[in-house]
């Protein structure tokens, strides 16, 4: 029987890593929107070659991407095919090939910061993500942009881009076992703290944290910091400038699995996202998913994901930092933050995901 | 320059790795406080200097990228009310564009270490958000857009103070072209001599030299020549300031190396003994060891010599001025205005070219 939706295949080497976080994770809940919405005929590709769909569906209840690797590599000879030149195909990140390929083509576009922060990136980083972009934003019919701000960023960049650029705002979906894990988990006894996202990296911005530590609002309040994410190389050069009295408020967690991200998430009182400079920012969405009030930098993508859930500081201001610290732990704010959070993280859904693909794929 | 409500600056995030601005938005006078390098404090206050035709005052925006548009820009805009016109002071590995403001570019490094190669790597990547600045500042770049080399109007901005130079030795050129390490040893070993020697000559011709130059295969061939010249008329002296370090570089040899391997590279055979009337100078002279010559100078310059890091009265201290230009990289008739500016006199243009080139 032939199927008579309109076909799209995603590109899905991102897919290929053991494990997923960031842009893998992107493609999972990008291919969980789709198949909830039902309105294409699927498939999968790889370097121009389909992956069968079982495999990838098997990836996806797994997390991770080992078993589709070695299922790739070991395609027999007889179960290779090409991808139909003809088939729309959607990367969920910037072509990993020559674009120009095949007769429709998108690619996704998360950030610009190796364009626009090029100090913050070693230059093969940059040379991966710029030398070939303009090639690939022309062959593309269409460029997805992950947030408006990357949006904007890209059309500013790249003028030509204009008129031909689609949101695709992803979503947060906790598997639904957590819920019920971490209710029956001992309790996290840390105190009252803030999740804060971010590694001591110029980007992510940690230091205006501990800059902000030594303020006389932030010193004297009983909060405690935990840090979700690497430590990074640069944590101790920064310790070593605050006071022993108030490097203890600062607890790291190291590179946490997703049900501890989530256990920490919940257990706070609210999140700090300091960073400079995000593409959309999901830790954020995941915060407000829980019901956390985010305190987030006034940049990039900061008010669009977070909106009336969140109160925003100058990222290079220490008062700013303190002002925003002091509000969100006023009870009657943290109160009203707390009944927008949610509204605020359900406008980004998989419905909302798959909508302007399934438009794209319709309009060819 | 017309004049404007307001003028917005920008510096390479580079800069501001090793400071921490106190907000994204500041009078741009506070970054002079502040440990940026020579370079930029040079640029940043030419742009000050000038700045006085806005009606009001000039403001920093330490990362206009994270402002990029939607509410973050809206929440910048606030900040920088009057704000008419935005200069990107770049080091070219990235130009930032404020939207809704007229957008400049002052590439502020060529010719103080930062290699031009950062620049054109850029243009690759990027040559349509280029044309979207309306002019570049003191500099007369030909970028390709679109498959055509189509300039940027140029802004000039004449120099306004000399900038501090320390009094720098002379050192005696010594080159063995089949060992370069040698040479430089030898050439710190010689004693070097003090600037107002150089009276005892008949004339001096002065070059300052940048990394690009240097790197200018069609250069070697003039250096080659002059140096070869030199040798057989002590009459004369030569003088060459090496290109200065952009801060990052640890001592001087990197710029002596790059000297030497250029005057290696040339096809004339150089005599392996210490030149009495060919000196390397580590930087630019001093006002003070220009002032005390009485002969005539002839300065030699590059294209991408920041020509707007002295006034005008400086250029007028010597007998000549020729600038070494490169056809494919520089507009020449907007390159000429540029210089008749930033000189504030009459120059010969020396196209670096082949004979019979029609470029």
């Amino acid at each position: 029987m032939t199927n008579s939706k309109p076909a799209l295949a995603i590109e899905i080497g991102p897919m290929l890593e053991d494990i997923w976080t960031g842009i893998p994770v992107f493609t999972r809940r990008l291919v969980s929107a789709l198949t909830q919405d039902g309105r294409l005929d699927l498939r999968f590709v790889h370097n121009y070659v389909e992956i069968p769909v079982d495999a990838v569906r098997s990836a996806m209840v797994l997390g991770t991407g080992s078993f589709l690797r070695e299922r790739y590599e070991h395609l027999a000879m007889s179960e290779r095919r090409i991808l139909d030149l003809n088939t729309p195909v959607l990367y969920p990140s910037s072509k990993s090939n020559l674009g120009g390929i095949y007769a429709r083509e998108a690619s996704t576009v998360h950030d610009l910061s190796t364009l626009v922060m090029p100090e913050n990136h070693v230059e093969a980083n940059v040379a991966y993500h710029m030398d070939h972009f303009e090639d690939e934003l022309e062959s593309n019919e269409l460029t997805f942009a992950i947030s408006q701000s990357t949006d904007a960023a890209l059309q500013t960049a790249f003028p030509n881009t204009a008129g031909r650029t689609q949101l695709l705002y992803q979503y947060v979906d906790w598997p639904d076992e957590f819920e019920v894990l971490d209710r029956n988990s001992p309790r996290i006894d840390i105190g009252r703290y803030a999740v804060v996202i971010g590694t001591v990296e110029p980007r992510k911005n940690l230091s205006l944290l501990i800059d902000a530590l030594s303020h006389p609002d932030i010193a004297a309040s009983e909060i405690k910091f935990v840090i979700i994410g690497k430590r990074g190389w640069l944590v101790d050069s920064f310790l070593q400038n605050i006071p022993a009295h108030l490097r203890g408020r600062l607890l790291f967690s190291g590179f946490v699995s997703d049900f501890i991200k989530y256990r920490l998430i919940k257990a706070a009182e609210f999140m700090i996202f300091p960073s400079m400079y995000e593409g959309f920012g999901i830790p954020a969405l995941e915060a407000m998913s829980l019901g956390k009030p985010v305190m987030a930098a006034m940049t990039s993508s900061f008010p669009e994901v977070v909106g009336e859930g969140g109160i925003y500081f100058d990222p290079f201001s220490v008062t700013e930092f303190a002002e925003a610290f002091a509000e969100i732990i006023n009870p009657s704010r943290a109160a009203e933050l707390a009944a927008k959070v949610l509204k605020q993280s359900s406008i980004f859904n998989p419905p909302r995901m798959a909508a302007p693909v399934v438009e794209w794929v319709c309009s060819g | 320059m017309r004049a404007a409500r307001r003028l917005i600056v920008s510096v390479p995030g580079r800069e501001l790795q090793k400071i921490r601005p106190s907000s994204s938005i500041f009078p741009a006078e506070q970054l002079l406080d502040d440990g940026i390098s020579p370079a930029l404090r040079d640029a940043l206050g030419l742009v000050l200097h000038h700045s006085s035709e806005w009606e009001q005052p000039t403001l920093l925006v330490a990362r206009p990228e994270i402002f990029p548009g939607g509410e973050t820009l809206s929440w910048l805009q606030n900040r920088i009310p009057g704000a008419t016109t935005h200069v990107a002071i770049s080091d070219g590995s990235a130009v930032k564009l404020i939207p809704g403001l007229k957008n400049h570019v002052f590439f502020y490094s060529f010719g103080n270490g930062i290699d031009e190669n950062v620049l054109k790597t850029l243009v690759r990547r990027t040559s349509r958000q280029l044309g979207a600045l309306r002019s570049q500042w003191n500099s007369a770049y030909a970028l390709r857009f679109e498959g055509k080399n189509v300039s940027l109007p140029t802004t000039a901005l004449a120099g306004y103070h000399n900038p501090l130079i320390p009094d720098r030795p002379l050192f005696k050129l010594y080159l063995d072209k089949g060992n370069i390490a040698a040479s430089m040893e030898t050439i710190s070993a010689i004693p070097a001599i003090d600037s107002a020697r150089l009276n005892s000559y008949s004339q001096i011709t002065y070059v300052t030299l940048t990394h690009s130059l240097l790197g200018a295969e069609k250069f070697r061939s003039v250096l080659g020549k002059v140096v070869l010249e030199h040798f057989f008329d002590d009459s004369s002296a030569l003088v060459f300031a090496l290109p200065e370090t952009d801060g990052k570089t640890q001592g001087v040899s990197p710029s002596l190396e790059a000297f030497l391997t250029a005057a290696r590279d040339t096809t004339f055979p150089i005599p392996k003994l210490a030149a009495s009337n060919i000196f390397l100078s580590f930087g630019e002279l001093s006002d003070a060891a220009l002032d005390v010559l009485d002969v005539p100078v002839m300065l030699w310059l590059s294209d991408d010599t920041a020509l707007w890091r002295h006034p005008p009265s400086y250029y007028q201290k010597f007998e000549s001025i020729r600038v070494y230009f490169r056809p494919g990289l520089m507009r020449e008739k907007q390159f000429n205005e540029m210089a008749a500016i930033l000189l504030g006199r009459k120059f010969e243009l020396s196209p670096l070219r082949f004979p019979g080139s029609s470029r």
